[in-house]
Parts: C-alpha cells; structure tokens; sequence
C-alpha cells in the first residue's frame, strides 16, 4: 500500500503547510470539479524573488544588482512581482520518489523542459532527492533555481544560449515573463 | 578487567564486616582461633558444603532443627526481628501522619459538602420563588454555553512575520481586516488578503472558507 503512504505523506505536508509557509508561496492540493480533493496533484505559486539589503558581495554579482534607484541600496531580482505557476505531480512512490515539477509549457529558464518541466538535483531521484524533502523546501528551492540558474545543467536552448551569451536581453525576457504572471490577489 | 575486579571486591571483603578486635585475635594464632571468629559466618554459608568438622556439623545440624527449614534458618536471623520492630514503630509516625491528613481531608469534603449543599439550597429557593413560567428562561440558560461561537485563531502574516488573531468562526472577515489596518496602521484599502492564493471577500467568513485553527491568511501591500 505505498498509495497510503504517500497519501499520509501528502496530508501531512498539507497540514504542516496551513500552519507555516513563507510569504508570497501558495501550495494546495487539486480540487476536481465534484469537489473532493486530489492529494496526488498540487497547484502551487511561487513568487519571485524580492532582493534584499545590498550587501558588498551581493553587488558584485551581474545579474542581481536593482534598476538603480536613486539613493536606494536595495537590489531587487529580475524576478521579484511576478507569481509563477506550478504544479506538483505526485506518484504513488512518493515519498521515495520526487513528485514531478511543471511550470507552464515553455516557460523561459536555462533549467526548465520546454514541457515546463524543472530541472534540479534535489528533484532528480539519482541525485539529490531524500524522501525527507518537503514540499516547503522544494518550493523555495525553486524559487533560488529561478534567480540562480544552473549553466552546468541547461534543459532548454533559448534560456540557455541568452544567459550564456546575451545577459542584457536575458534580462529583459525574464522582466517580461515576471509581468505575464502578476499577482493573482 | 582492573574495573570489574574493583566491583567485586567489595562483596567479598569480610574486614569490613568483621570488627577489628578479632582481626587482631587472627593474627595471634592463624587457624585454630580464627575459625571460632568466622563459625558463624561459615555456618551459613557452606552448610550443605562443609562436613570436615564434626562439631561444626552438629551446630549445623541444631540450628536446621531450630529452624525446622534450612532456608527460613538462614532467613530468620534476629535482625529480621529488629527490623520488624523498626518498621513498626516507623509506620506508626507515618500512620499517624496519615490519619492526620485524612481527618483534614475529611474534614475539607464535610465543607465543601456543606457549600454544595448550601449553593443547591439557594438555587432550589430561587427556583421556587421564581414562576414556573421562567422554566423556559432557566430551560435556555444552559444551552447557551454549548452553541456558544466557535473561536479560532488565525495568523496573518506579512512579508515580515505573522501576528494572530483570534477571531469568531462565523464572524465576517472585514471586522479581522479592519482590526489589522488599525494594528499596522495602513489603510485598509491599501491591504488584499488572501487565503491559500484566493483573495478574501471581507463579507466571507472563516467558517466558509473551511478554515482551521492557526490557519495563515497572507496579506499584500498594494504597490499604487
């Protein structure tokens, strides 16, 4: 019966989440259209990236250093407002299994399929996954994936080739794609 | 192998149960004398081995019939006896110390007994001066405690950290909002709340979005 165990994993996480989730996330499991509950399938939102205080190192890292505001040492990421998508698809090996992580199909990100599916160690059962992951840190680990793409590792072609070679215009498309997905609220 | 032996020892070391003035005695003549000062202490503890000595075995043999048991006889020492005695008399102070506490406890129960019985009596008196006709009254006073408001709190957290509130289950969530703004001192217009990605309708109530105790509600600041 590794279908309970999953489904008690999944109630568990569920539970813990209601409890305590960073700001801005939102993970629920699907509800169908005769309003039960799929524990199976979560729809998830993960914010971009605020930035923070800008530190000395911090500035010194392309890529993450604000629109210049004047007078304002708070860098900001060139994801911060937009609120992706994501949905986690849970097998009934779950835990032992990672649970399947999509954006939408085509979504711009040197580590993302172009199914939508992500690419990242803690989410790849050869390598980094532990059956101890939670939802909580796959989530937020997805959201340093985002700002921090992985070149060792490219999933797509246009993301990767733009990082590599075009940082400017890299920029602009993940602004971009940051306002298709304004917040919902 | 130096531990264990250290643990041992204590056992077997019959200096310190023997007093000192026969250690003494056995330094004077080794084996004749020194066996009168263990007798005793061999007696019981080879009985059934020792045989050698004939007179050894007819003590042995007064003492099995004394004791009619082998084994009582080396349960039945005099200090049981003693210890007894000691038992006795110790129970009596604890005894007395109990009976004490048991007049006390008594005596505590008579009085709350007594201002049971009292609180009863003026309720009866009450009862019985008030009409019949307030029966209905009295009939609503008790349910009104189990329909009572479910109370839940709920956390609202920013990009900050959370505060809680404790909150009605079927009280419409404007008045939480209201309460809020006032705390942090926006302007609630400026503020959207949201309940597991959804935004939240100030008319709608925790009850109605299925909510549970210490459940999070998030809130935004509108970026105008």
């Amino acid at each position: 019966m590794s279908g309970g165990i999953a489904r008690g994993r999944l109630a568990e996480e569920r539970k813990a989440w209601r409890k305590n989730h960073p700001h801005g996330f939102v993970a629920k499991p699907e509800t169908l259209t005769d309003g039960t509950v799929n524990l199976m399938v979560w729809h998830c939102t993960i914010p971009g990236k605020a930035g923070g205080l800008c530190l000395m190192l911090d500035c010194g890292n392309i890529g993450r250093i604000g629109n210049g505001a004047a007078g304002n040492s708070r860098w900001q990421t060139d994801w911060e407002g937009g609120y992706f998508p994501l949905t986690l698809h849970f097998s009934e090996d779950y835990p032992s299994k990672p649970p399947k992580c999509k954006f939408p199909p085509n979504f711009f990100h040197p580590n993302v399929y172009p199914s939508g599916t992500v690419c990242l160690s803690i989410l790849n059962e050869d390598s980094g996954w532990r059956p101890a992951i939670t939802v909580k840190q796959i989530l937020v680990g997805i959201q340093d994936l985002l700002d921090q793409p992985n070149p060792s590792d490219p999933a797509q072609t246009e993301g990767y080739h733009l990082f590599i070679q075009d940082a400017a215009e890299y920029k602009k498309r993940v602004r971009q794609q940051a306002k298709q997905y304004p917040p919902i609220v | 192998m130096a531990d264990s032996t250290e643990d041992f020892e204590p056992l077997f070391d019959y200096s310190r149960v023997q007093p000192l003035n026969f250690v003494s005695l056995d330094d004077d003549d080794d084996d004749d004398t020194a066996s009168p000062a263990l007798s005793p202490k061999r007696r019981r503890i080879a009985k059934p081995i020792v045989i050698e000595d004939l007179e050894e075995n007819t003590n042995v043999i007064q003492i099995a019939d004394s004791g009619k048991n082998e084994e009582l006889d080396w349960l039945s020492p005099p200090p049981k006896v003693s210890r007894n005695a000691q038992r006795t008399v110790v129970e009596d102070s604890t005894l007395k110390e109990l009976r004490l506490k048991k007049k006390e406890l008594e005596s505590f129960a008579q009085s709350a007994e007594d201002v049971l019985r009292a609180v009863e009596e003026s309720v009866k008196l009450q009862l019985g001066s008030s009409m019949q006709s307030s029966l209905e009254a009295v009939a609503d006073q008790p349910s009104k405690p189990t329909c009572e408001r479910v109370k839940i709190v709920i956390s609202i957290q920013d990009k900050d950290g959370t505060k809680q509130f404790r909150i009605y289950m079927d009280d419409k969530f404007e008045r939480l909002f209201k309460m809020y703004a006032d705390k942090v001192k926006l302007d609630l217009q400026n503020l959207v709340f949201s309940f597991d990605g959804d935004k939240i309708n100030p008319a709608a109530t925790p009850d109605g979005l299925g909510m549970e105790e210490n459940d999070i509600i998030e809130v935004h600041v509108k970026s105008s």
